[in-house]
């Protein structure tokens, strides 16, 4: 085999020609090009770690009362482990001098909005979000669980200060920009998760889903419970319209073209949640949760040579 | 190649590596959702990396329904009053009352708390159930009259049946007890 490499891995052997070890070099120099040229999507990374504390904080604003409620009656069970004790003290914090962690929280999460994004204030708003999770977890619904998944992300997207050395400094641009990539896709795969269960269930592929879910009298708008879809045709169609849009969402919010029409729907979508099923949190979160997928790209050329000819 | 360019493809490989194990991860999870309940670590990656689904059939198909009756000392029994409801009515008046939807979840989260112990454990001994504790002591501060001498909770679900449009409705705990 002349014009062949052998390649063995362990047990793995497969021959590759010079073509294909083009082709793989250029698709390696394409992923290094992606996470370590630059800081991908900058203005829209700051808006989304902004938006993300800014929702925790409102959150917690308008919901201290429930917080404090919880605190009265569903005390704390005892932490098994003493790594527990000392990562969530905050939160006993919080059981003994309600109102001092009520404004310890509420300054670090204002000032971490204020000034400039920075790894230290994204652990600190990370950290507080996990305690207050950990404190309202009877009154929690699905949007908190999104809250600490995107701030977890806004860990390595907050990429300042900017480190002098050369090497740590790469590693810090490949850490935002994955942690950019990882929080598009995440989103996209909840949606897959979501969509796929819908898919495989009865009153959703008939669409009658719209009739059960109108029946959840402790979360459907009674003023709009009228705007459900009413036939079966109609529930139908808008099943398997949400359907759609969750499968589909992780495979075409990539491109440009299609892009614009998921993120659309999306947003119609999570106001629909937020007005009839009166989820406002998880409406927002979702909403706030595609700033992500509206990051520029930087115009540069594509490190390597495309051409394998 | 230079050094650096060799350090930037290992970090980039290293990084997308990471991604496409945390893609796969998910995809596993999304074919297997028992999986991430019978092994800790994947329940916190599930719970915390890929929430949801969100609207599940069985969600959707029940209400549960918990309603609180109280006993005057003087004037016998009251009407039923539905904690929850009370406060996501509050909110329905006012969207500005954020805190009253979230007083209603933590309402029908703590009468819920109670009946997953009851159907756990069976209602015997139920006053030595800590959830009781809390509902028992929840209701007293927040919704029981001065003069209320016994309480009586119950908790129920609707199930509503596709097949025949019929409604089944189980009873998960029917309690009555003196108040303290």
């Amino acid at each position: 085999m002349p014009e062949s490499k052998r390649i063995s891995i362990r047990s793995l052997t497969f021959h590759t020609n010079k073509t294909d070890v083009k082709y793989i070099n250029f698709y390696i120099d394409w992923i290094t090009e992606r996470l370590t040229s630059t800081f991908r999507g900058e203005a829209a990374v700051n808006v989304f770690c902004k938006a993300i504390q800014g929702f925790l904080l409102v959150k917690m604003l308008f919901s201290w009362s429930v917080s404090f409620m919880v605190l009265q009656y569903h005390p704390q069970r005892p932490n098994r482990y003493f790594i527990e004790d000392l990562f969530f003290w905050p939160s006993q914090l919080a059981y003994n001098h309600f109102i001092y962690f009520f404004w310890f929280c509420s300054a670090i999460i204002l000032a971490a909005i204020i000034i400039k994004r920075n790894y230290l204030s994204a652990i600190l708003v990370f950290w507080i979000a996990l305690n207050l999770n950990r404190i309202n977890f009877l009154a929690n619904n699905g949007s908190d669980l999104v809250l600490i998944m995107l701030l977890f992300f806004t860990i390595p997207l907050s990429s300042f200060p900017r480190v002098a050395n050369n090497k740590l400094f790469i590693l810090q641009k490949a850490l935002h920009n994955t942690a950019l990539g990882a929080c598009q896709v995440q989103i996209g795969l909840i949606y897959l998760l979501s969509g796929l269960d819908k898919i495989t269930t009865r009153p959703w592929q008939t669409g009658e889903a719209f009739k059960l879910v109108s029946k959840l009298d402790f979360m459907v708008n009674a003023r709009l419970a009228d705007f459900f879809p009413d036939n079966y045709l109609e529930g139908f169609i808008v099943s398997w319209l949400i359907m759609l849009f969750e499968i589909l969402f992780v495979f075409l919010v990539w491109w440009k073209e299609t892009r614009w029409v998921m993120l659309a729907a999306g947003v119609i979508f999570h106001l629909f949640i937020w007005v009839m099923l009166s989820l406002p949190d998880f409406g927002l979160i979702m909403i706030i949760s595609y700033i992500p997928f509206l990051a520029k790209e930087p115009r540069q050329d594509i490190v390597g040579d495309a051409s394998v000819d | 190649m230079t050094s650096e360019f060799k350090f930037k493809r290992w970090v980039a490989l290293t990084c997308f590596a990471l991604l496409s194990l945390n893609v796969l991860v998910s995809f596993f999870l999304i074919r297997n959702p028992q999986l991430a309940k019978s092994n800790g670590i994947m329940h916190r990656y599930k719970l915390y990396m890929l929430p949801g689904p969100f609207f599940k059939e069985e969600n959707i198909r029940s209400v549960s329904i918990f309603q609180v009756q109280f006993r005057d000392a003087d004037k016998g029994w009251g009407n039923w009053i539905f904690p929850d409801k009370i406060s996501f009515h509050e909110y329905q008046h006012n969207y500005g009352r954020y805190d009253k939807l979230k007083q209603s979840d933590f309402e029908r989260h703590l009468a819920r708390a109670l009946a997953v112990r009851v159907v756990k454990d069976s209602v015997i001994n139920y006053q030595n159930f800590e959830e009781f504790k809390e509902v028992n002591h929840y209701l007293r501060d927040q919704y029981a009259p001065a003069n209320t001498d016994s309480v009586h909770l119950l908790f129920t679900v609707k199930w509503v049946k596709l097949a025949g449009k019929q409604t089944h409705i189980d009873t998960l705990f029917n309690i009555s007890y003196k108040q303290d």
